[in-house]
């Protein structure tokens, strides 16, 4: 026979003013199995767990119901008592006789009917609760990071002098991401290099840290503390341990075509690195463009090569390692083809690999009538840039004329629901007007205009910057541009200042648009390689939006940077290190502890339909040979990986032979529940 | 035709290709007729086909029957459309491999209903309800069929239904529980219907299941009723209208009209015809994110 | 707060199956913000709507209960992402037989409520308790098949009493 105590709470009044709960107390008494009753004030203070806790050891109890509050309360705390006082903790049940009575029904004897039921429907249910213990599974204690910008090399170095083993993962030739792109930084107009080429540095040299620099992660398997990563090591054709980095090769390859990096603003080799900071300082070849690989036709990289290095047969390379926990940092890209609205010059490289439906709308119906000058933010950063194509002068795209006037175009894309995406990308208010502060260093005689809607500058030092701005000489006209003609080597900008109500019309040298930021063309694919959830724009889904920023929907895989939503780079750097210290929680432990509350199944019974494998959110079923004692096939099951599992109770219903039981929402605990109902409704 | 599926069950059984040939044999009166197991090649000559072969074959493949079939790789099978859509789902449930299985299809013109109504020949009169309208008299999974197999339209819905369903729905809900209450009056819970059922697979069967015992195993109205309403519920979708369950009750409960009625739901809702691919799954472990939800507030 | 509670001469029994991230938060909130509903219903906390076995229902009905409420995460919340799909197709063929076998699908109810629509919740369960009052006690499941082992129990309790 069970012995059950059952510990009504009063909650001070909140309980006692709506349930008489002396009566609940007595009626609980009367119940089979309940060998003791509380009736006590507050069951959650120091005084009625120590209650608690002494009737569970002199009773000698083996379950108890504290009928108090919401489960979501103080389930949590009941059951560290009971763990304390040396019961199972899942032996305790919450009856939620407060937010689920006493708060919802004023009638005294109407709370008390209730109260009383409820209590009854748990104390027949525990009955059947088993002690459950807590999995421990092994954890590898090793962190990959997908995606090398700066929200990767943050976790990365975060991660690795808390002495963690690190790999990142970088699908382009060198690290650095976007962020190496940029000229200066607002709101300080520091150089982006200057800080960012150090700590690329230190992540090379850092001993705990592996780069897989030019490499894809192909598949994930596995879970939390436990995943196995492919990763695809794309052929460089180029021998990493012997490479010096010297230049010989891309110095003399006679090829070129549009460099990526410099946003086709300037031609590369065909073996190159993409910018000269870049690090792993390894070149590599571009194989859907090099000659020798295509037709056998020139190898001069390899006559020229000191150390032999080059190697033209060279294939991509899998390789399987194992991971505890992933950071999710692959950035974004700008809004490709925005142009269409504005006419101008589309890089080809920038056609996405899989475009929204979205993206597919705002498409350019033709390429006539581009107009070349019409550059997006991040080309403006290269031409503003001392390492970019023009060593830092402002010179336009088309005749290379340094521009007298500039028009600066806010919100390309953002903020709007017909052509672009609904949200504001949030840091185009600041980076435009960095960008007229870069022109107007650049060229002093210049003018800038720069049309917006609104200014959003919210941050530390931020409102002050634009307040700068607008000293140094840019013009703000509040208003947005209907269209872009070309009016000589000029482009007319028609547009509207709505704080006048004038049309404003500017011929200018050159346009910057700020073109709304979005995630990389293949986010969605990559969500799905991960397992993760996304939005409809393709950011990745944190798991809660406030309380749980940094964590993605799969336990064990975290997000960090714009990935996940539009960020700046003090914001990216944060949540870079949050994820560090939440990868470093989950390392904290030898061994990581797993809710006991999953799926278990009786293999003897399942007639292996599989029902249960095609229902699963988690692929946590999978199929399983038995064998008999010497070793013979016996009959297929299915087994449910606790380590995967997390206790939804799917495959459960899914089970026509009801092989499988969800602990602690076992068919047993769900039957007494249901059977005990039916006494006095009211 | 029978002479070509007779020339073909003997050379399976003489090349040891298959173990034995599952089939249909004269029965014990004229409109009778038997399931055969046939394991030597001159047993061949007693199996027959025409329409008083009424029975369910494929219920000797399912894994409950492993028994009698034990160390018996591979089994050849006579079927008639409906058995082998039978065995189809039997496969997508991943209860027989189709390689453990050689399907003998035979080209069907209707069976009857009941062996008392056999009078030597089949017409509106005696035929089976689940003949009209069906669209694999000419079946559609084989592995050997005698003569030319004409191409049949099979992506239109089902026709399928007994004229009782359509009846019932008509009546008044509570006109509508006397109909069931008179009828599983008579239950007294043999399992005949589940027995028959070439889809009950399970080890344990759940109502005899005792932790919990979900239906009582009494045979009391509330036991009943929730024995029937959970045997319709575990083919939803899954069910290809055999109607042996139906044929097999010794008490005449026309218990099939459940699976006949979840069959249109299924086809309405879900547009899904059990039977007819290997690999699909069925409806309730699926689900479309725009499906129905006009009962949902 | 402070509606009185009228006791009709007839009052339902209902048993809700709901999810618990979402409508049971849902139901704590209506607790939290003191809103008030009717006190026919008791609760039995499930993980996901997935979870609800359409044997359960059968078994509350068994039991005595005259309606019979579900509930769960709208579509796309799911905690467990896909979980409220299969519910739904469930109980969509569920009530289909359940109304062939002629027992009144009035009184079976599927919501979806989140975890911050108290208001639903009260507004639901108060217009479903109503229905189901209308509906009266569930005669086909209470009177007209009956259990009889049950009634020897309730004769036994009684001549011992």
């Amino acid at each position: 026979m069970a012995k059950i105590g059952v510990f009504v709470c009063q909650c001070g009044n909140n309980i006692a003013r709506t349930v008489d709960t002396a009566e609940v107390a007595k009626y609980c008494s009367e119940q089979d199995g309940v060998v003791h009753v509380e009736d006590y004030k507050f069951m959650c203070s120091a005084p009625g767990q120590e209650m608690f806790k002494k009737a569970i050891k002199e009773k000698g109890l083996d379950a108890c119901i504290v009928s108090a509050c919401s489960p979501k309360m103080h389930e949590a705390t009941f059951r560290n008592a009971a763990e304390a006082a040396g019961l199972n903790p899942f032996k305790v049940e919450i009856a939620n006789i407060r937010e689920q009575c006493s708060w919802v029904h004023d009638d005294k004897e109407v709370g008390t009917v209730k109260s009383k039921d409820l209590t009854k429907m748990m104390i027949e249910r525990i009955k059947f609760n088993k002690p459950l213990e807590r999995y421990v599974m092994p954890l590898t204690k090793r962190a990959l990071i997908v995606g090398g910008g700066i929200a990767g090399i943050q976790a990365a170095l975060d991660l690795a002098q808390a002495g963690v083993d690190v790999h990142i993962v970088e699908r382009e030739p060198s690290l650095g991401g976007n962020m190496a792109r940029l000229s200066e930084t607002f709101p300080t107009l520091d150089c982006s290099q200057c800080i960012m080429t150090p700590r690329m540095v230190e992540v090379q040299n850092h001993p705990l840290i592996t780069v897989h620099a030019y490499a894809e992660l192909e598949q994930l398997s596995g879970f939390i503390g436990n995943f196995r990563a492919r990763i695809r090591q794309k052929a460089k054709f180029v021998i990493d341990d012997l490479c010096t980095g010297c230049g010989e090769c891309w110095e003399k390859c006679p090829f070129s075509t549009e460099s990526e990096f410099e946003m086709g603003l300037v031609k590369r080799p065909i073996i190159y690195i993409p910018f000269p900071q870049a690090v792993p300082t390894v070149p590599v070849i571009d194989k859907t463009e090099c000659p020798k690989i295509l037709k056998d036709k020139c190898g001069l990289c390899a006559d020229v090569c000191g150390p032999d290095c080059i190697d033209f047969t060279q294939q991509d390379e899998i390789k399987e390692i194992d991971f505890g926990a992933i950071i999710v940092a692959t950035g974004f890209q700008l809004m490709p083809n925005v142009y269409r609205e504005y006419g101008g010059w589309r890089p080809p490289h920038m056609t996405p690999k899989k475009l929204t439906a979205k993206m597919r709308k705002a498409l350019p119906r033709s390429d006539a009538g581009r107009l070349v000058d019409v550059i997006n933010g991040l080309e403006f950063e290269r031409l503003a840039s001392a390492s970019g194509p023009t060593g830092g002068q402002i010179r336009r795209p088309s005749d290379g004329k340094i521009p007298e006037i500039v028009v600066f175009i806010a919100c390309v894309g953002s903020r709007d629901c017909n052509k672009g995406v609904e949200y504001c990308s949030k840091i185009c208010c600041m980076y435009t007007a960095k960008h007229t502060m870069l022109y107007q260093h650049a060229v002093h005689h210049g003018k800038s205009y720069v049309f917006y809607m609104d200014i959003r500058a919210g941050g530390k030092g931020y409102e002050e910057f634009i307040n700068r701005a607008q000293d140094e000489g840019a013009q703000y006209v509040r208003g947005r541009v209907s269209r872009l003609t070309k009016k000589g080597d000029r482009i007319l900008v028609k547009g509207a200042d709505t704080l006048t109500g004038q049309a404003v019309d500017v011929e200018a040298d050159m346009v910057v648009l700020a073109t709304a930021m979005v995630p990389q063309g293949d986010s969605e694919q990559v969500a799905q390689t991960l397992g993760i959830g996304y939005d409809k724009h393709g950011f990745f889904s944190e798991q809660h939006p406030k309380l749980m920023p940094v964590e993605s929907s799969t336990g064990g895989i975290f997000l960090a940077g714009a990935c996940q939503s539009v960020k700046d780079i003090p914001e990216t750097v944060s949540q870079a290190s949050a994820t560090a210290a939440k990868v470093l929680a989950l390392f904290s432990k030898d061994e990581m502890m797993r809710d006991p509350e999953v799926a278990i199944v009786d293999q003897e019974k399942c007639m292996n339909c599989w029902d249960c494998v095609t229902v699963c959110p988690y692929l946590a079923i999978e199929r399983v040979e038995l064998k008999d004692r010497n070793g013979n096939f016996r009959k297929w099951a299915a087994y449910v990986n606790p380590g995967l599992c997390q206790g939804c109770g799917i495959c459960n219903t899914a089970c026509r032979s009801k092989s499988i039981e969800l602990m602690g929402y076992t068919n047993e605990q769900v039957y007494a529940q249901i059977t005990a109902f039916g006494g006095d409704i009211i | 035709m029978i002479e070509e599926i007779r020339n073909q069950a003997r050379q399976l059984l003489e090349n040891g290709e298959v173990d034995v040939v599952i089939g249909y044999a004269e029965g014990s009166d004229p409109s009778r007729t038997t399931p055969i197991f046939v394991r030597k090649a001159e047993d061949v000559e007693k199996l027959i086909y025409d329409s008083r072969c009424i029975n369910s074959l494929p219920i000797y493949l399912n894994k409950r029957h492993e028994y009698t079939r034990k160390g018996w790789k591979k089994s050849a099978i006579i079927g008639k459309g409906c058995d082998i859509r039978a065995i189809v789902q039997l496969i997508a449930e991943n209860q027989l491999k189709r390689d453990e299985v050689y399907i003998l299809g035979v080209p069907c013109e209707g069976v009857v209903s009941h062996p008392d109504k056999w009078d030597g020949s089949l017409h509106d009169g005696n035929r089976a309800s689940k003949c009209t309208g069906c669209d694999v008299m000419t079946p559609h999974e084989t592995d050997f069929f005698p003569g030319e197999k004409p191409e049949v339209d099979r992506s239109k819905p089902y026709e399928v239904t007994s004229p009782k369903v359509a009846n019932l729905m008509e009546l008044e809900l509570d006109k509508r529980f006397a109909f069931w209450r008179t009828d599983f009056d008579r239950c007294f819970k043999c399992y005949a219907c589940r027995e028959v059922c070439p889809h009950c697979s399970c080890n344990v069967c759940i109502t005899d299941e005792t932790t919990p015992s979900w239906i009582d195993p009494a045979a009391h109205k509330k036991g009943i009723f929730s024995w029937h309403l959970t045997r319709a519920m575990h083919l939803v979708g899954r069910c290809t209208g055999c109607g042996e369950c139906t044929r097999a009750c010794p008490m005449d409960i026309q218990v099939d009209l459940f699976n006949q009625r979840m069959k249109e739901v299924v086809q309405e809702s879900y547009s899904y015809k059990p039977g007819y691919s290997l690999e699909d799954k069925h409806p309730l472990i699926t689900y479309k994110v725009d499906d129905r939800e006009d009962f949902i507030k | 707060m402070g509606k009185k509670i009228e006791i009709h001469d007839f009052e339902p029994k209902i048993m809700a199956f709901v999810c618990k991230w979402c409508t049971y938060s849902g139901a704590d909130l209506a607790g939290t913000s003191r809103m008030d509903y009717s006190p026919n219903v008791r609760m039995i906390r499930l993980p996901c709507s997935g979870r609800i076995d359409p044997q359960f229902m059968i078994k509350a009905f068994e039991q005595g209960a005259d309606g019979v409420f579900v509930s769960g995460c709208h579509p796309g919340d799911c905690h467990y992402n896909e979980g409220n799909y299969y519910a739904r197709r469930r109980n969509t063929t569920f009530r289909q037989l359940l109304d062939f076998n002629g027992i009144d699908i009035e009184r079976i109810e599927f919501s979806w409520i989140s975890a911050a629509e108290a208001i639903k919740w009260t507004e639901v369960i108060d217009a479903f308790t109503d229905k189901v009052r209308e509906l009266g006690r569930h005669p086909q499941y209470n009177d007209d098949i009956v259990d009889p082992y049950a009634q020897f129990l309730v004769q036994k309790k009684q001549e011992s009493a």
